[in-house]
């Protein structure tokens, strides 16, 4: 059974499509990262997932069950929001109780489970109000929350895009401790993490979707190879040539590296010693790499005629 | 199960924020000071100098009289600032989707905070009540328990009524200060409207207020004021329903 299945979901505002026919599926076990630019409708579908807003059109199945016609699943799911506001006047634990209870959990039960969640979040020493708490401290208390009452599923909205370097550790390092017990719905924009925590990836842009697959085949099937080409110096007509070259693609000059990727290797192989001569230029370094995924998404989501603007 | 523990959660916020002090503070002062005050009116009133005004004698009516337009006036301004963000805050902080993407229903949100915001103010009241009683009773000798205890349940009954058109504009509004401009709008319609349709005011709970002082002078009897309070209690649930009907269509 899959965990979440979406068909042709639709959301609407006026005649803006946020969410345009999507259809997706994920399986149950997995850690599946759900990736766009900003505004590609990630935060809404999830809203609509979660019982928070109502699709214009289209169904979707949560651990099988039919959302439009019962609230029942909210029982075996959690929710972390992008940025979780808690009541400031509660304690981590007193907020966690009274996420429990919501769950109707039995005390002796939630006691247990309250612990050792502040354990995984590395919130168990902490006395304050969440009112003093960091923002990565009320991210990794969010984490907690939506594990409380066991879920199957459990979403998760740009857990980790309003956190300094630290924070974004802890929390990625919380992910990857509990995600081996649960299906996670990783929403990011922050390629990079998807890449550190989840196993299947579906790339979102314009509320339609442009991918869906495992990394590894996504690797596979678009990333092609990148390589890293230090020379001695790089001539103006260096760019131009290499530009031209039907195996090359995103071509960056920085100093004296240059980075492009490569469609076809064996040609390039070919192809390359005989530019560099030509042009007069030495090679201190050339090493070729695996693509990773924001070249992955680059590449794709510029291919769907995006604009958005990528850190 | 969700609608007992959010109660629950209600009330352990009334008395860990400031919401504890308002209310029954603020009650308690008018029970004290309105006999007190309505006591000292004539020599206050003669220490003011040249200009001579003659007041009749003052009576325990009137100490309650002052009592409850203290509740009336500022009383209810306070209940409507206190209690105008209760939903609507929630929506525009981000708690409310904490709490609704858990399985939490919408009616029992709305309820519970209704139900925590009725205990408080009534609870506030029986302490003012007694207080302003027993001052009276000190200042003024004779005071009719049965009368002004009808005239509080009257009040009562009243207070719910804005509290009910309060909180279903905070789960309607999106933010507490537009809940707060519909609320006070409520309030001075509900004023107005036994001036304006006279012969629907019997069935008014603006009508409630005046009965509070008519019942203590012994003008009407609490049977007379009946309508309006059924009208009130049948528009407390109605403003609670449409604001629930509404808050259901909405997206947080």
């Amino acid at each position: 059974m899959a965990a979440v299945e979406m068909e042709k979901l639709t959301k609407k505002f006026g005649a803006l499509a946020a969410v345009n026919h999507l259809t997706l599926r994920v399986p149950e076990g997995t850690v599946f990262g759900f990736l766009g630019p900003n505004g590609a409708g990630k935060t809404t579908t999830l809203r609509i997932l979660l019982g928070l807003a109502a699709p214009t059109a289209g169904a979707v199945r949560i651990l099988g069950e039919n959302i439009r016609k019962s609230r029942g699943y909210l029982r075996r799911v959690g929710f972390l929001p992008d940025v979780p506001v808690f009541y400031n006047w509660m304690t981590a634990r007193e907020y966690l109780r009274f996420a429990g209870e919501l769950f109707g959990l039995e005390p002796t039960r939630l006691g247990k489970k309250i612990e050792e969640l502040l354990e995984l979040v590395g919130l168990q020493k902490e006395k304050k109000r969440i009112g003093g708490f960091s923002r990565g401290m009320k991210q990794r208390l969010g984490l907690a929350q939506a594990l409380v009452n066991d879920p199957e599923v459990v979403f998760l909205d740009e857990p980790t895009s309003a956190l300094d370097p630290i924070g974004r550790k802890e929390v990625l390092e919380s992910i990857n401790a509990f995600k081996d017990r649960v299906t996670v719905f990783f929403s990011t924009h922050i390629l990079a993490d998807v890449e550190r925590v989840c196993n299947r990836a579906a790339i979102l842009n314009r509320g339609e979707l442009i991918i869906e697959d495992g990394i590894t085949e996504l690797r596979q099937k678009y990333g092609g190879r990148t390589m890293e080409l230090e020379v001695t110096e790089v001539p103006e007509d260096l760019f131009p040539k290499l530009q031209a070259a039907s195996w090359c693609e995103r071509l960056e000059v920085k100093g004296n590296l240059l980075q492009f990727g490569v469609t076809d290797g064996e040609k390039a192989g070919r192809s390359l010693p005989p530019l560099l001569a030509e042009a007069g230029v030495g090679i201190i370094r050339l090493e070729s790499r695996e693509p990773n995924l924001e070249e992955i998404f680059l590449k794709l989501v510029k291919k769907n005629g995006s604009q958005s603007f990528f850190p | 199960m969700g609608a007992r523990v959010f109660f629950r959660k209600e009330l352990a916020e009334i008395f860990k924020t400031a919401k504890i002090y308002i209310i029954p503070l603020l009650f308690l002062l008018f029970g004290f000071a309105s006999p007190v005050l309505t006591k000292l009116l004539p020599d206050i009133l003669a220490g003011l100098g040249e200009l001579e005004i003659v007041l009749p004698e003052m009576s325990w009516e009137d100490a309650f009289d002052q009592f409850f337009k203290n509740l009336n006036q500022i009383g209810i301004i306070a209940v409507i600032l206190v209690f105008m963000g209760t939903v609507a805050e929630e929506k525009h902080r981000g708690t409310a989707v904490m709490i609704l993407s858990k399985p939490v229903s919408r009616v029992a949100f709305v309820l519970a905070k209704f139900g925590a915001a009725a205990l408080l103010v009534l609870f506030s009241l029986i302490p003012a009540y007694l207080a302003c009683f027993l001052y009276t009773k000190v200042l003024f000798g004779a005071v009719s328990f049965a009368l002004s205890l009808q005239a509080t349940l009257l009040f009562a009954v009243y207070v719910l009524y804005v509290l009910g058109f309060t909180i279903g504009a905070s789960a309607v509004m999106k933010t507490q200060i537009a809940a707060g401009g519909v609320s006070v709008g409520l309030l001075i319609f509900t004023s107005l409207f036994p001036a304006l349709w006279q012969e629907l005011a019997v069935f008014s709970p603006g009508s409630l207020t005046g009965y509070q002082i008519s019942l203590l002078t012994g003008s009407i009897s609490l049977a007379e004021a009946f309508p309006a309070v059924l009208s009130a209690l049948a528009l407390t649930v109605f403003f609670l329903s449409t604001g629930i009907f509404l808050f259901k269509r909405q997206e947080v």
